[in-house]
């Protein structure tokens, strides 16, 4: 039988309260209760769809459930299905499709259509996002805001086109030159796909910034169930427009805050932006004190300080000894050690980092100051470890686990190590 | 293209001045009031550059096409020219070196009410913006490109560029350039550039002419300038002072009729030639994408409303995790069947379901697999090393996969191609001659495997598989594959019971 789309509307079976669906992010990004307990409190009514998709369809759906208007981007496994989702979704909502000549192009257009005033995203994989960076700094320091999708693969160079790893971490938090602030969230499950896609977009309206989201080959070609709510029940962020007149307006104004209000080209407010320093006029700067300000303004902006943007998921912390650090695939995996560990009676927890960049150090220190072990399990050589070494400085002993075979860790590996680490031997 | 109100603005602020090269007071005053009003001059440009001549022209050209500051839009990339747009009034924006023309398609497609202008030199077009130039071209993306060519990179001070001509001397270049330059205008027109003019700084006016009848033409459109670069390629060349290389822009620039009637041999050596060099109007990428919205948008008013929902009773209880494979040839529909299978058990049962399958080469290959792991909760590894459920629809893969069923568990065949089992009490069907000669198709042997698979294992209950292979009837065939299911159920209970599992 030849394939067809297939999509549902139909009455959610009978939750079980007690199974976490994963958690879910309001328009700030802040976590707010899990599926299952919206669920359980009748909010999910009849008009939630679900749907058994791939983590890369549910981030193409995701992005157009935040109002995406405008993609660009390239082919490269494994992440072409968002784009192929999008080509054919986006012109139903009046939205524009390109496919460019290649990723550093695909990265000008989002930022040009982004500074148009549409929301606009591009979707890649390693060797498409090492050609993004160029433009990923453009992105901040124009502060557009964007959504950037690597799905990861194995790397370096082609790497292995249709095996996954965790190892482009680090570059998205450093690929582009220079000094300058990003926010980079990875998704585990698919439903995740879809939620922190609209995260992505939420938190880089709000904070004029290019946001990085991270998948993996694992969660892009996986199928799993998500559960779409209707649109009204989903809350969107959109840009800060200016207050002032256009007579009045700076591009990189200071004096409301942080996050400077942006005026759409095209829409009265004519002015400057260009990708060298410039001063809150828009105009290129070589005065001491105006390059200054313009560095600090950036990273305060996007400060590991502000609260909402330590997003994390604590899985049976309260008591926990070992504490696992882990994020993406590796967090799932994690979370089956916990529980295996615990009908062992092994006193595991997880720290599940939806966000990796700015890194949530207060959040490991914590957890150093708690558990006598911190365990890092990774797809990559030992990246986002140095960060957690770093966080809890010396309060807690931590451990790699570095894996780069393109096999996912499997729980009891993690719970094998943990044993080690207790000197416990066998178990169940 | 802008609204175009075809109105010449009115300047009656015109102060009593005349310029260098002779030009009338009125002229000036159409160029000052679309420069930025704030301390923004001067230019960085050396005196005697002819980019602001370039930079005079381009806006009497605004300003004669009437259009509205507002709807104005200009990009730039890195080098001298790029630095064009700080100084001019519009919504202004620049960008990275080479990546003008990618910027500029985003603001163009995401308003296309914008008169987008990008200006460039030789460098940021044709070098490290060379294949956005081409692409743009071949687009036909409603831009109007001004490359400036003067032959060298300027702002850096002077590196041989894709247009040095052979010979000439540049700082990284101090023995004269072996490589042949690219003739900007061909190249573009070549690429599929709608409309095509090339000219000097010398020729302001036509300039002026070309730039609005680029704005007019709906597509991309590219106005090439040769101009000076006294300082860095004139100095190298014999050429220093800037009256003296503009006079050779003048000298060197062959009008196309008189370019079209003599030889090589009777243009002085660097001629070039100048004009209209290609006018082909033909429909922007804007135009016709809208096409696709409106095609989009009727083909989705098309599809209706969805099929009523079905309720499926809830099914019992599951202590671990159920892992099924699917295997057998691509082209046997066995990654779909993996993905009803899948989405039966979770959107109909109620349970958590991970499919994922085999990518790349290896399913090029002969063999295809889907797995799919079910469980009562979220599913924290999606892979497995043992299976309970196996499908196995050629012998190739029954090779491969059945020695990783579970002990215990089931194992069902295409008897057509499975000829040899390595696992014992396996269950032998006709899967491909049911949907053949019963059913009528071949391609639905994989919903006779699904209609089996639901008698013969209790992982997913027969009537979630049934709607989830109805969800993924395309239109018109669901009649067709009720019948594969049927007959797989009636086939799967016709085993014999010894041969079943308990
Ligand atoms: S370096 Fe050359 S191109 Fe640049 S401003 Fe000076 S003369 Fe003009």
């Amino acid at each position: 039988m030849p394939s067809s789309s297939s999509r549902r509307r139909r009455k959610p079976p009978a939750p079980d309260p007690t199974q976490d669906r994963g958690r879910r992010f309001d328009a700030g990004g802040n976590a707010t209760e899990t599926a299952a307990q919206r669920e359980s409190a009748g909010q999910r009514s009849a008009e939630s769809t679900s749907i058994f998709v791939q983590g890369n369809a549910a981030c193409a759906r995701g992005a157009l459930a935040a109002g995406l208007r405008f993609f660009a981007g390239y082919p490269i496994t494994p992440s072409t299905e968002i784009a192929e989702i999008i080509s054919e979704e986006l012109p139903k909502r009046g939205g524009r499709f390109i496919q460019m000549e290649d990723e550093i192009a695909s990265m000008a257009a989002i930022i040009g259509a982004s500074m148009a005033g549409a929301k606009s995203m591009t979707a890649t994989s390693g060797p498409g996002f090492s050609l993004m960076v160029e433009n990923i700094g453009l992105a901040a320091m124009l502060e557009a805001p964007c959504v950037i999708v690597n799905v990861q693969r194995g790397g370096p160079s082609t790497g292995l086109p249709t095996k996954t790893h965790q190892a482009d971490v680090m570059q998205a938090r450093w690929g582009s030159h220079g000094d300058y602030p990003i926010i980079v969230l990875t998704a585990a499950s698919v439903q995740d796909a879809f939620d922190l896609t609209i995260t992505s977009f939420n938190l880089a309206e709000k904070y004029r910034t290019p946001v990085v989201l991270l998948l993996e080959e694992a969660t892009g070609h996986m199928r799993e169930k998500i559960e779409i709510p209707p649109p009204e029940a989903i809350a969107l962020f959109e840009r800060t427009a200016p207050s002032v007149p256009p007579g009045e307006y700076l591009p990189f104004d200071d004096r409301f805050g942080d996050v400077p209000p942006f005026a759409a080209y095209g829409t009265g407010y004519r002015y400057h932006a260009t990708g060298l320093t410039h001063n809150r006029t828009g105009f290129p700067t070589e005065a001491f004190e105006e390059i200054d300000e313009l560095l600090r303004r950036h990273a305060r902006k996007i400060s590991e300080d502000i609260a909402e943007l330590r997003l994390v998921e604590h899985y049976k912390m309260d008591d926990a000894e070992i504490a696992l650090v882990a994020y993406g695939s590796s967090a799932r995996a994690a979370k089956g050690a916990v529980d295996l560990a615990r009908a062992e009676g092994l006193k595991l927890g997880m720290i599940r980092l939806v966000i990796l960049w700015p890194f949530p150090t207060a959040v490991i220190r914590e957890a150093a100051a708690q558990a006598k072990h911190l365990i890092v399990p990774e797809l990559n050589m030992g990246q986002m470890v140095r960060e957690v070494e770093r966080a809890a400085s010396g309060h807690a002993r931590v451990h790699s686990m570095t894996k780069v075979t393109s096999e996912l860790w499997a729980p009891h590996e993690i719970v094998e190590k943990a044993r080690a680490l207790l000197g416990v031997n066998g178990g169940a | 293209m802008g609204p175009v109100t075809g109105n010449p603005k009115q300047h009656d602020d015109a102060p009593g001045l005349t310029d260098a090269l002779g030009n009338t007071a009125d002229v000036l005053a159409s160029t000052r009031q679309y420069l930025r009003p704030f301390k923004k001059l001067p230019t960085v440009w050396c005196p005697g550059c002819g980019l602001g001549i370039i930079q005079g022209a381009i806006v009497r050209a605004v300003d004669e096409l009437g259009l509205e500051k507002d709807n104005v839009m200009f990009v730039a990339g890195i080098g001298c020219t790029g630095r064009m747009p700080t100084y001019l009034d519009f919504n202004t924006l620049h960008v990275t070196h080479g990546r003008a023309i990618p910027a500029a398609t985003g603001i163009k497609l995401a308003n296309p009410e914008l008169t987008v202008f990008v200006v460039m030199g030789d460098g940021d077009a044709t070098a490290i913006g060379g294949n956005h130039l081409i692409h743009a071209a071949r687009r036909n993306i409603d831009l109007n490109a001004i490359v400036v060519n003067n032959y060298i990179y300027g702002m850096t001070g002077g590196q041989y560029s894709p247009t040095t001509p052979v010979g000439s001397k540049a700082s990284t270049a101090p023995y004269g350039g072996i490589e042949p330059p690219f003739d900007v205008s061909r190249l573009v027109t070549a690429a599929g550039a709608s409309y095509v003019a090339r000219t000097t700084a010398y020729h302001a006016t036509k300039i002026t002419q070309y730039v609005k009848e680029a704005v007019q033409n709906p597509g991309f459109s590219v106005v090439e300038v040769m101009s000076n670069c006294h300082t860095t390629y004139g100095r190298r060349n014999k050429l220093r002072n800037p009256i003296d290389l503009i006079r050779w822009l003048k000298d060197h620039a062959v009008e196309k009729k008189k370019w079209d009637s003599t030889e090589p041999a009777e243009r002085p050596e660097g001629a070039f030639c100048v004009g209209v060099l290609h006018s082909e109007p033909r429909p922007d990428y804007v135009t016709l994408y809208n096409q696709i919205i409106e095609r989009a948008r009727n083909a989705e008013a098309e599809t209706g409303t969805p099929p009523a929902p079905v309720e499926v009773p809830k099914p019992a209880p599951m202590a671990e995790p159920v892992a099924v494979r699917l295997s057998g040839s691509g082209g046997q529909g066995l990654i779909l069947a993996g993905v009803i299978y899948g989405r039966a058990a979770s959107v109909y049962d109620g349970r958590f379901a991970a499919q994922t399958q085999s990518y790349g080469p290896e399913a090029r290959g002969g063999a295809s697999k889907s797995d799919v792991i079910v469980h009562d909760r979220p599913i924290v590894y999606p892979e497995a090393d043992e299976f309970d459920l196996m499908l196995c629809m050629t012998q190739e893969a029954c090779n491969r996969y059945a020695p990783h069923l579970k002990p215990g568990g089931t194992l069902l065949v295409d008897s057509l191609y499975v000829t040899e089992c390595p696992t014992e009490g396996a269950c032998a069907l006709p899967l491909t001659e049911i949907a053949r000669n019963v059913v009528g198709r071949q391609v639905t042997a994989n919903v006779v495997a699904l209609g089996a698979l639901s008698v013969l294992s209790p992982v997913v209950s027969e009537a979630a598989l049934r709607a989830a292979v109805l969800d993924a009837a395309p239109k018109g065939t669901a009649e067709l594959n009720t019948s594969a299911f049927n007959e797989g159920i009636k086939a799967a209970r016709g085993l014999e019971s010894g041969r079943r599992p308990r």
